[in-house]
């Protein structure tokens, strides 16, 4: 497998993942920092049914994602009915994923705990993965821009508002946090099959926080932006290899700068589209066509 | 804005020229040997001091002519970043330097995804400080491009569990083990799975979560059942630390010790909690103090003085790594991935820097030979006591 290709796989990894957290986070403006432990849920859920069960990577993966759907039902019923918002959503999110971490390194039968489940199918490859990022992307795209996303972001700007108007704010939210448990799920099952080992601990908090730093990074209400920004955030470690042991330093310090000169994230709540180009080449053509007829 | 743009394409630049440099002074065709380690973040200790030694090593082989007459380029990685890290390493060592061979990673979470992609490539990979699933598939085979350059970690707690009870005569062991990780847990089901089958029994079992710097309430309740010593497999030695200073406050230190392996034998552990922890007692692949290493140790300290980290054994590892992949260079007389496979499946009573002789196990690709210490803590250091096999 190219290193090109394996980054490329890794970048669409995540953008599914990411797309979870534009979803909650993004526009429905509920900071999560656990969603660690959606993607670890799917991840074993998907690895397990296809190692020990024979089912095939697809459809494993897509159980994965319901699991993971599923559980976030656990955690998101009594926190969302009870108006839990802000930090403190973000932290009852944080024992979740912490809890899920510590319940699979404790358990030996087919998760095989802290020691790690390996020998996992390797079956991400580059096709599928891009396939399956493209799908994601798209959903994402359609959802946010549908009658259920103007709905969220409604929610976000003003939460009482949008009540007083009738939105069912509870279930609206419940409704995001399923679909972004969802998509997470599914990009821990691309994760597990992609590795082929993994041990409860590869989805630490640092993977929550890297993805809540993509959409941040990215822009907060947009879609493009935390999906360029993970684009670049998974490439810029590769890039500094060769300041080798400053790597890491130099990876947050222009982080650091690029919220300080732009704190909205890099489009803010804009979205970057190919829309206008092709509107301007039309129009040009157009008037290409117009005065080639005049010139005539 | 203009202010950004101009910072930012400056920083690009600044970037872009220094990958110039790295990429620049190409020689001709020298044997290029990759490393992973993590060299950054907390643990950088562990790789930077790695990628010293074996520098060191390979400007004494260049100086004296290189290897097959060529010369030998060492290519370090960092991989501190995250589980990824390691792939995307290894990919770029394959397929953008051309490696030879590839030394690292250290931890085994690192190391066993690699063995299908290194398997495709044909380049033997050696990893150091890992579990037995490194080298190993699911079924017992063996991963056909994946070679230890130390002992399975294992192996340790076995012979220490049959030390401290035919030596030591202990009876009542008590364990205070991490269960998030590998290392702990296969450490502790080992020297469990040894000590009960001597005849040994555990007389109370305890967990803590990683990084963890409060076990008052563990150490009490272990020191209710009245054992001799806690085994506690610790990966991070600062936990170690805390556990001995509150073992000692809680009074309970004259009557039990604690029992380690080889993850906590850092010498700044010593400066943490030397008195407290003195009479534990741990096992290691290699004793540093030893007089065998004085020459290395000096060696490294006045060339490396001013990294400020001491030579510690898994960079000596490491440094067995490349000597068996030199080993099998020199015996195969070819680059070629399958030669050199072949040649390092067939090592006999290698020579290596931790000492001893090893000879790989074409079974498991695990070397045998490998020596035990075992280590007592005095005065606020640590003293070898014996050498041991079990």
């Amino acid at each position: 497998m190219g290193y090109a290709k394996g980054i490329l796989i890794l970048m669409s990894i995540n953008i599914v993942g990411v797309c979870g957290v534009i979803i909650l986070t993004g526009f429905t403006g509920l900071f999560s920092l656990g969603h660690a432990g959606f993607m670890s849920i799917g991840a074993y859920v998907a690895a397990i049914l296809t190692k020990y069960f024979g089912i095939p990577f697809l459809l494993s993966m897509l159980i994965g994602g319901l699991i993971a759907s599923l559980s976030s039902l656990i955690v998101g019923y009594p926190t969302l009915r009870g108006k839990l918002k802000g930090d403190y959503f973000a932290i009852a999110m944080m024992g979740f994923a912490e809890s899920i971490r510590l319940l699979f390194s404790n358990i030996y039968p087919y998760f095989n705990g802290a020691l790690g489940l390996s020998g996992i199918p390797l079956k991400m490859n580059l096709t599928t993965s891009l396939i399956i990022c493209a799908i994601v992307v798209y959903f994402t795209f359609r959802y946010l821009n549908s009658q259920h996303g103007k709905l969220l972001i409604s929610i976000r700007e003003q939460e009482v508002a949008a009540e007083l108007i009738g939105v069912n704010v509870t279930k609206e939210k419940l409704k995001s946090l399923l679909i972004s448990a969802f998509l997470c799920g599914i990009s821990g099952g691309m994760m597990a099959f992609y590795y082929t080992y993994m041990t409860p601990n590869t989805f630490s908090a640092e993977l929550s926080n890297n993805m809540l730093a993509a959409v941040v990074f990215g822009g907060m209400g947009s879609i493009s932006g935390p999906v360029i920004a993970t684009i670049i955030l998974t490439a810029l470690p590769e890039l500094l290899r060769a300041v080798a042991r400053w790597r890491l330093v130099i990876y947050g310090l222009l982080m650091i700068i690029v919220m300080l000169f732009r704190p909205e994230g890099l489009l803010g709540n804009k979205e970057i589209s190919l829309y206008p180009f092709i509107k301007r080449i039309k129009k040009e053509k157009k008037v290409r066509d117009v005065t080639i007829k005049e010139g005539k | 804005m203009k202010k950004m743009k101009r910072i930012i394409s400056l920083l690009l630049v600044f970037i872009l020229m220094l990958s110039l440099v790295a990429c620049g002074g190409e020689k001709k065709d020298p044997i290029k040997i990759g490393f992973e380690g993590w060299s950054s973040g907390a643990d950088a200790y562990m790789g930077q001091v790695a990628i010293a030694v074996l520098q060191d090593y390979i400007d004494n082989v260049n100086a004296n002519g290189g290897w097959l007459g060529r010369q030998v380029e060492l290519v370090p990685y960092d991989i501190s970043k995250d589980f990824s890290e390691s792939i995307n390493a290894t990919n770029r060592l394959i397929n953008q330097d051309k490696v030879t061979a590839i030394i690292g990673p250290d931890g085994s979470p690192f190391a066993i995804p690699l063995g299908d992609i290194v398997e495709n490539a044909q380049i033997p990979l050696l990893p150091y400080g890992s579990n037995a699933a490194v080298t190993l598939n699911d079924d017992g085979s063996v991963k056909p491009y994946v070679f230890r350059a130390c002992p399975v970690d294992s192996d340790s707690a076995t012979v220490l569990a049959s030390y401290v009870y035919k030596e030591m005569g202990v009876r009542r062991v008590a364990t205070l083990i991490e269960t998030t990780n590998a290392y702990c847990v296969g450490m502790g089901e080992a020297f469990v799975k040894a000590f009960t089958s001597l005849g040994g029994e555990i007389v109370a079992t305890e967990s803590y979560p990683v990084e963890e710097i409060e076990f008052r309430a563990q150490l009490t309740k272990l020191a209710e059942s009245k054992p001799e010593y806690i085994f506690m497999p610790a990966a991070a030695y600062k936990e170690v630390g805390n556990a001995a200073k509150q073992l000692k406050e809680l009074g309970f230190s004259d009557n039990i010790k604690i029992l380690g392996t080889d993850g906590w034998y850092i010498p700044e552990l010593m400066g943490i909690a030397g008195p407290e922890l003195e009479g534990a007692h741990l096992i290691i692949g290699a004793d540093m103090s030893d007089p065998e290493f004085a020459d290395i140790i000096t060696d490294y300290n006045k060339k490396h003085g001013d990294l400020d980290m001491e030579l510690h054994i898994y960079a000596l590892y490491a440094l067995n790594a490349l000597q068996f992949i030199e080993h099998a260079i020199l015996e195969a007389g070819s680059t070629e991935g399958p030669a050199i496979r072949d040649a390092l499946e067939n090592i006999k009573d290698l020579e290596v820097s931790t000492g001893g002789k090893w000879t790989l196990d074409p079974k498991t690709h695990n070397p045998k030979g490998s020596e035990f210490s075992i280590v007592k803590v005095t005065d606020s250091q640590f003293k070898t006591i014996t050498k041991y096999t079990d």
